[in-house]
Parts: structure tokens; C-alpha cells; sequence
């Protein structure tokens, strides 16, 4: 224990006491200081990224830039429409919570309502290392490994592919939900299980009946962090998915339009995230329209993350079940 | 949950065909699917790696009769008698842990003249501590302040005395005198009521001999550096010395567990030569000696990893160090001093709600952010280890925060208590109670945030830093690659060697350190709960 001989040699004198006090409120402010930090993070995040934003919509108006459907930054005639880039997060977000959400969900009902002690103590740790694998490794396996498999299947798909990205984010996302909803599956009291059990449930009727709508807040929480994760995330789609922002083309049965799956999951496409890539590999110099609109799209990623992450937390505060 | 109300089990054979038995079967394998398919497609990466596909049947056949068969016995044989087991599990520890220290110390006394560390340690580390250990009971502020002054005076003298610097010995001479001279002086204190006690007249001066012998006669006999020698002798061998020392002197009984890496290296040499006189094919491996040694290179035989590996380990270390200042400090103001109550009590509650939606915006933002005040506002060049390591560490501190803040909470309050009723101050409580507690829940956390800034990618691209360097960097203004980046960069390449094999072996690498350091936070936490 660290406890020194400071407390038993005290001087009363209030020279002692005065010094003391002073080092005791230096001490505190550097701490409050630090604490100020994060705040001061975030304003500048905000900060910096609206002061180019707006330096960006003010050539360029920001109806066309949420509305236009072309994004060729770099090379003219340029266009900053950031709808491309819009469906490119969305199919990636959507394919990848495709695959997480219902893997991830029963993941949590295992780990909390099957899974004994030690099958829970080896599962964990594994299921947080596919969170920690780097993004860029990620992207590698989509590229070189994840897309040849899939030719087999789809012979038409192209090297760079939204689905095997998706597929990648998908698994990478699957512990931050399996995590979040076995915490909330674990908050059910057991006295909820053992009433099911006596009124003659089976562990299925319990699981899906009583336990899972009991967590689902906390479920949903979990959903909504990890799809922000997904929409956030760079290096797989940057490394996967290619550099064509494209919105595909509509298709028609008859005269009802619709988009066909093969059109943008087996074709190359580019994320918001993917498109600040290239733009920063190609072009920092500064004040060009390029660089301002980096910041244009890193300010509206920015909100809706932050939006989604706000969501997830004022789920979990106001719909929590007190036992 | 509870076994005793596990119902199915009596239901008989026809259960296997029940909703229940299939769901829970849905669920188990949805649990480990994500697991399964990253193991396999690391195992491919390794594959590639290791040039596999040039291996011949007979080569594998070689492989198992020779080397694995002979390995599972002794594993079978250890598993019989578990002391042979333990003697075998720590000398691999030992040899596996020397070598990544000597590794690693290598590479930091690259980036930093040990000539300049060992004036520091003279000047300024040692006069420092002694003062500190000396007036750290003092009542007087100015004793208090001596330690303070010795630091300023230290670095004055280092920076007087630099020219000195170019008449000093060889780095591994220096090294004997950084490390050897300690390290005997630590067997001799540490062997005090140990069975080598009677013997460490002999035993203590064991590292000064063994490191003095490898500098003079075994590196050049080796074509190796001497500082190399110096290093491994001193981390690898002479651990292991000791380590055989006192398990012969003392356990009779587990002393076989001392011929693993004999039989290891025997292992080896028989395989090889018996590989060779069948004449099989073996694996043309990209990851060796000259993969992490050497730079980037068009030629796939000749590209390395150094210069991204060593400006990896830069960076990651500057993170730590800014991470833990800041982290550790507002962890402290949130847990120990943040009024809940009032105006005040609203601002703390707005700086947590902000920490953790700072945890969730994605690392690219980051970046943006990097790019926009440490480039352009500030006017640091694009792409060096300053600008990268700052920049991470604001993508990290959000996540060191929230762990530090678990491990502040955990410690009891009885024990702050204690502190309080003795007569301590907050300041001296938090110091002397709270913070030797919380410190390696807190290092944990760190070294697991380090760990995330080791893989990350996107926010170094956005502040210009080059996905190929040539040269490893040795100043914190220098431009830097990282791993992650020169994976990045080999994903891309025109040559199929070097899109395939050579950047599957930098994914092996990058993930080998990143392994490695969970490895040392796993172990830091394990033996904190131990220790509890």
C-alpha cells in the first residue's frame, strides 16, 4: 500500500497548511484543465470543419451538393454531389447490418443464456479480437482473398466489389453488438426466467419470449453503435470497394422500376469516408474546392455519427428497466 | 441459464430435432462464425506469407515426422509431469520474451543515440531520483523543489557536454555500462534468500562476462553487430542462464523442461537435414531476417518493413506517453474532484456525455481535424512523427478516459477513507492511495488504446503522412510511414509477389506487435488481479 509517512509527519504551522492548500488547488485545476480538453476537442472538431465547409458552400451551392448525383472531385468537369457517396454508405451500412445484426443478436442470447462460465470466458475475448484486427487487414482480406471466393459463386463480380467489403464490415461490427446486448440480456433478473420456466416455457419461449424483449433497448442501442461504426469506417471500403461513386441505374419489371441487387453489390462503388481518402491522397495543398469539400463531408459524417451515438446513449438512459 | 432448470435434456433422442436443441445450435454457431472465418483467412495470409504453396507434399511429411511428432510428445510428456511442463513453459517465455525486449530496445536505441540516453541517465534520471528519494518527506517547498532544479540543471549539463559525446566508446560498450552493470546488481539484491544465494558471488557477474565476451569475440565471429550481440546476450541468454541456474540448484524434478530449446534447435537441424538429403521443395518464406530489416523495395526479394515498423513503434510510444498524461488527468478531475451538484455539476456531466460520443466519431474525422490546426493552423509539415503521434493520441484519449475512469472507480473506498482519516490530504490520498491502485488498470487500458493507434490507417492518410518511406525516422520532425500504411501501399501494387506474399507478410508482422502488446496488457492485468 502507498500510504506514506506525508500523513503522519503533518505540520499544524499554517505556513505548512497554507503551501499545502495551494499545492492541493494547483493540482485540482491542472486535473479540471485536462478534463476541459475533451470539450475543447469537440469544439474544434466542429470548428475547423465548418470553417472549410462553409468556405466550400459558399462556391458551391449546398441544394446541389445534397441533391446532385455526380461526384467527380479531382478530375473535371467537376461535381460535388454527394449522393453517390450517400448510397455507397448506405448499401455498405445496410449489407454489413445484414450480416451482424442477426449474428451478433445470437450471439448475445448464446453467450448469456446458453454458454456455460467457461465456454463464455474462451468466447469473449476471441469475439473482441475481431474488433481489434486492424481496418487496412481487413480490406486486405476482402481484396485478395474475400472476392476470389466469391467469384466462384458470382462470376461476373468485379475486383473491387461492395459486397466483400460489406461482408468484412459486417464481421467486424459483430462483437460491438454481441457485447452491448449480452450486457443487457444479463441485466434480466432470473426471477423473469424462473416465472417463464414454471409456467412450462421452454429455454427457446424464454430466450426469444422473455429475454429478449426485456433487453430490447439495450439491443437496439447496440444496433445503433454498431451501425454507426459501419458508417464510419474507411480503410475496408477504401482498400475493397473501389473509386467509382455510382448510383446504379434503375432496371423495370413492366413498368414497375426497381434497383437490382447484382448492380451495386457486385460492382465497384465509393463511400463518403473512401471519397476523404482519395481526396487527401490526391490533393492537400489547401484551398482548392477539392480540399474544402473533404471537410463538407467529414462535417455531415461527423453529424451523424454523433446524431446515431446520441440516439443509442438516450435509448439505453430512458429506456433502461430498473429491476 | 441455470442448469438445474435445463428441461430438454430429459426429453431423450427425439430432442435433436426439437426448436429448442436447433436454436441453441443456431446460436452457438452464430457465435463462433465470425471467429472461424478471421482464422481462416489469417491462416491464408500466413499461407502466403510463409510460401507455402512452394512446399512439396514430401516437404510436409518431413515437416510433421521431424518436427511436430517429436514436439507432441514432449507436449504429452510435459502434460504427465506438470513441473517438467512449468520449467518448459517459462524458459519459452523467457527466451520468447528476451528476444521481443532485445528487439525492441534495438529499435528504440535506434531512433534515440544511446550515447545521448546514457548522459540523460547520468545527469538528469539518477541525481533526480536520489534527490526525490531524499527530501520526499520534507516539510520545507523548497527541498521539495530540488528535484525540479536537478532536472533543469541535468539538461543544461547534457546539452554543455554534447560535443563530448563523439570521443565516447562504441554503442555496445555503453550498453554493457546501461544494462549489464545494473542488471548484476539486481541478481545480487534480488538472490538474497533464493537457493543461488551462496552462490552469487559467482553468479551476479554473470551478465557484465557474458556481454563483454559477445561484443569482443562473438559478434564479429557471428558478421553481426556487436550492439545486437550485446543486447540478445544480455536478454535472451543470460536470463535463460539463470533462470537454469536456479531450477538445477533448487528442482531436480523439472529440470527436463530445461532441454525444450535444445531440443528444439536439434529438432531443426535434423528436419533440415533431412529435407535436404530427400531433396524435397521447401516454402520460399517472405517474412525473415532481411523482410525486417530492410527497406521498401520494387524487387518483391528485396522489399522490408523496417523503416514502416520502426516509425510504427515511434509513433505508438509518443501516443502512449501524450495519451496517459492527458488520459490519467481529466480521469482523475471526473472521478475525484468533479462537483455533481449545481452549474458545476452540469458542466461535468457535459464533459461525460461528450467524452463518450468523442469515443464514438470516426477516425477519419480525426484526421481532419490533425489536418486542419496542426498543419494548417499551426504549420507543421505534412506527414512527421509529431503530427501523427498528436493526432492519434486525440483519437485515443476519449477511450484512455473511459478505461481510467473504470480502474480510479474501482479502488474502495475505505481505503481513500483510510487515507482521509490518517490525516492526508485530497492530493496526497490521490497520490499515495488511489493512483498505485488504479496504475495498472490504467496501463492495461493505455496499452490497449496503443494498440488501436498501431492499426490505424485513414487519420494518418488525411494528415498527408506517406504510405512509403525509405528511411526509418529518427527525429520527431522526420516524415514517417507506419505499418498499416505500407500494407496499404504493397495492396495496391502492380507486381502479384507484392500485392500477395510480401504484404500478407507486413499483415503478419503488423499483427505480431499489435499480438504482442495485448499480450504485455493481458499479463499487466493478470498479475494486478492476482495481486488483489
Amino acid at each position: 500500500m502507498g500510504i506514506s509517512n506525508d500523513s503522519f509527519t503533518h505540520d499544524s504551522t499554517s505556513y505548512y497548511s497554507t503551501v499545502q492548500k495551494n499545492i492541493e488547488s494547483i493540482y485540482a485545476k491542472i486535473s479540471f484543465s485536462l478534463a476541459i480538453l475533451t470539450i475543447l476537442i469537440t469544439i474544434g472538431i466542429i470548428y475547423f470543419l465548418f470553417e472549410d465547409a462553409i468556405v466550400f458552400f459558399s462556391n458551391y451551392s449546398l441544394i446541389q451538393f445534397l441533391t446532385s448525383s455526380n461526384w467527380s472531385p479531382v478530375i473535371p468537369p467537376k461535381s460535388y454531389g454527394i449522393l453517390p457517396l450517400f448510397f455507397g454508405t448506405l448499401v455498405v451500412t445496410i449489407t454489413a447490418g445484414l450480416v451482424a445484426i442477426p449474428i451478433g443478436t445470437l450471439t448475445a442470447v448464446y453467450l448469456s443464456e446458453y454458454a456455460t462460465q467457461r465456454t463464455r470466458s474462451i468466447l469473449k475475448p476471441l469475439l473482441e479480437v475481431l474488433a481489434g484486427v486492424p481496418t487496412v487487414v481487413y480490406g486486405f482480406f476482402a481484396l485478395a482473398y474475400v472476392t476470389p471466393a466469391l467469384r466462384i459463386l458470382f462470376p461476373t463480380i468485379s475486383p473491387f466489389n461492395a459486397l466483400s467489403a460489406s461482408l468484412m464490415v459486417g464481421i467486424m461490427i459483430i462483437p460491438m453488438i454481441s457485447s452491448i446486448s449480452e450486457d443487457a440480456m444479463s441485466a434480466v433478473p432470473n426471477s423473469l426466467r424462473s416465472a417463464g420456466f414454471g409456467l412450462g416455457a421452454t429455454k427457446f419461449d424464454v430466450s426469444t419470449s422473455i429475454v429478449i424483449p426485456a433487453a430490447l433497448s439495450g439491443i437496439f442501442a447496440s444496433y445503433i453503435l454498431a451501425i454507426s461504426r459501419a458508417i464510419g469506417e474507411t480503410m475496408i471500403v477504401t482498400v475493397a470497394m473501389g473509386l467509382h461513386p455510382t448510383i446504379p441505374e434503375l432496371r423495370y419489371a413492366g413498368p414497375i422500376p426497381y434497383i437490382h441487387p447484382a448492380d451495386f453489390l457486385l460492382e465497384s462503388g465509393q463511400t463518403m469516408t473512401a471519397a476523404m481518402v482519395q481526396i487527401a491522397q490526391s490533393d492537400l495543398a489547401g484551398s482548392s474546392a477539392a480540399y474544402n469539400s473533404l471537410f463538407a463531408i467529414g462535417i455531415t459524417l461527423f453529424f451523424i455519427t454523433l446524431f446515431m451515438n446520441a440516439l443509442s446513449n438516450m435509448i439505453t438512459e430512458r429506456y433502461r428497466e430498473i429491476y | 441459464m441455470n442448469n438445474s432448470l435445463n428441461i430438454e435434456k430429459k426429453k431423450g433422442v427425439f430432442s435433436l430435432f426439437s426448436r429448442d436443441v436447433l436454436f441453441q445450435h443456431l446460436a452457438f454457431i452464430s457465435s463462433i462464425i465470425g471467429i472461424v472465418s478471421l482464422t481462416l483467412l489469417l491462416f491464408t495470409a500466413l499461407f502466403n506469407a510463409l510460401g507455402l504453396k512452394h512446399a512439396d507434399i514430401l516437404w510436409y511429411i518431413c515437416f510433421i515426422l521431424t518436427i511436430l511428432i517429436p514436439l507432441a510428445f514432449f507436449t504429452l510428456y510435459c502434460t504427465k509431469n506438470p513441473e517438467v511442463g512449468q520449467v518448459a513453459t517459462r524458459v519459452f517465455g523467457i527466451l520468447f520474451g528476451g528476444i521481443l525486449l532485445g528487439s525492441f530496445l534495438f529499435l528504440i536505441f535506434l531512433i534515440f543515440d544511446p550515447k545521448i540516453a546514457l548522459n540523460y541517465l547520468i545527469f538528469i534520471i539518477l541525481p533526480t531520483f536520489l534527490t526525490w528519494h531524499k527530501f520526499r518527506y520534507s516539510k520545507s517547498l523548497y527541498l521539495k523543489f530540488i528535484p525540479l532544479s536537478t532536472i533543469i540543471i541535468g539538461f543544461i549539463i547534457t546539452l554543455l557536454i554534447k560535443p563530448l559525446t563523439t570521443i565516447y566508446p562504441e554503442d555496445w560498450i555503453l550498453f554493457v555500462f546501461l544494462f549489464a552493470f545494473p542488471f548484476a546488481i539486481f541478481i545480487w539484491t534480488q538472490s538474497k534468500n533464493t537457493p543461488i544465494e551462496s552462490y552469487r558471488i559467482i553468479v551476479s557477474p554473470i551478465p557484465v562476462f557474458l556481454s563483454i565476451t559477445a561484443g569482443l569475440f562473438l559478434a564479429p565471429l557471428l558478421n553481426i553487430s556487436p550492439e545486437i550481440g550485446v543486447l540478445y546476450v544480455l536478454f535472451v541468454v543470460t536470463p535463460a542462464i539463470l533462470y537454469a541456474i536456479l531450477i538445477l540448484v533448487s528442482n531436480k524434478k523439472g529440470s527436463m523442461g530445461l532441454l525444450l530449446p535444445i531440443l528444439f534447435i536439434a529438432l531443426i537441424l535434423v528436419s533440415r537435414m533431412i529435407i535436404d538429403s530427400v531433396g524435397a521443395s521447401v516454402p520460399l518464406p517472405w517474412i525473415d531476417l532481411q523482410f525486417i530489416t530492410s527497406s521498401p523495395s520494387r524487387f518483391p526479394e528485396n522489399a522490408g518493413i523496417f523503416p514502416a515498423l520502426v516509425g510504427s513503434i515511434f509513433i505508438v510510444l509518443l501516443v502512449g506517453i501524450f495519451a496517459l498524461i492527458f488520459g490519467i488527468g481529466a480521469a482523475l478531475y471526473l472521478e475525484e474532484y468533479a462537483p455533481v451538484n449545481g452549474a458545476a455539476g452540469f458542466l461535468t456531466r457535459i464533459i461525460r456525455i461528450n467524452i463518450y460520443n468523442l469515443a464514438g466519431v470516426p477516425s477519419v474525422v480525426y484526421g481532419l481535424l490533425g489536418l486542419a490546426v496542426f498543419i494548417n493552423l499551426i504549420g507543421y509539415g505534412f506527414g512527421t512523427v509529431f503530427v501523427a503521434s498528436m493526432t492519434l493520441s486525440l483519437l485515443i484519449l476519449p477511450i484512455v478516459i473511459i478505461s481510467s475512469q473504470e480502474s480510479i472507480r474501482a479502488v474502495p473506498e475505505s481505503l481513500r477513507l483510510a487515507s482521509y482519516g490518517l490525516g492526508a490530504t485530497k492530493w496526497q490520498t490521490i497520490r499515495n492511495v488511489v493512483l498505485p491502485q488504479a496504475l495498472s488498470g490504467i496501463l492495461t487500458g493505455t496499452i490497449l488504446s496503443m494498440s488501436r493507434a498501431l492499426g490505424e490507417t485513414a487519420p494518418l492518410l488525411m494528415i498527408g503522412v506517406p504510405t512509403t518511406v525509405f528511411k526509418a525516422p529518427a527525429e520527431i520532425t522526420d516524415k514517417v510511414s507506419a505499418m498499416p500504411l505500407q500494407v496499404f501501399n504493397w495492396a495496391f501494387s502492380a507486381k502479384p509477389d507484392l500485392r500477395g506474399g510480401v504484404a500478407a507478410a507486413g499483415i503478419i508482422i503488423l499483427l505480431f506487435v499489435l499480438l504482442s502488446m495485448n499480450a504485455i496488457a493481458i499479463l499487466l492485468r493478470n498479475k494486478y488481479q492476482t495481486e488483489k
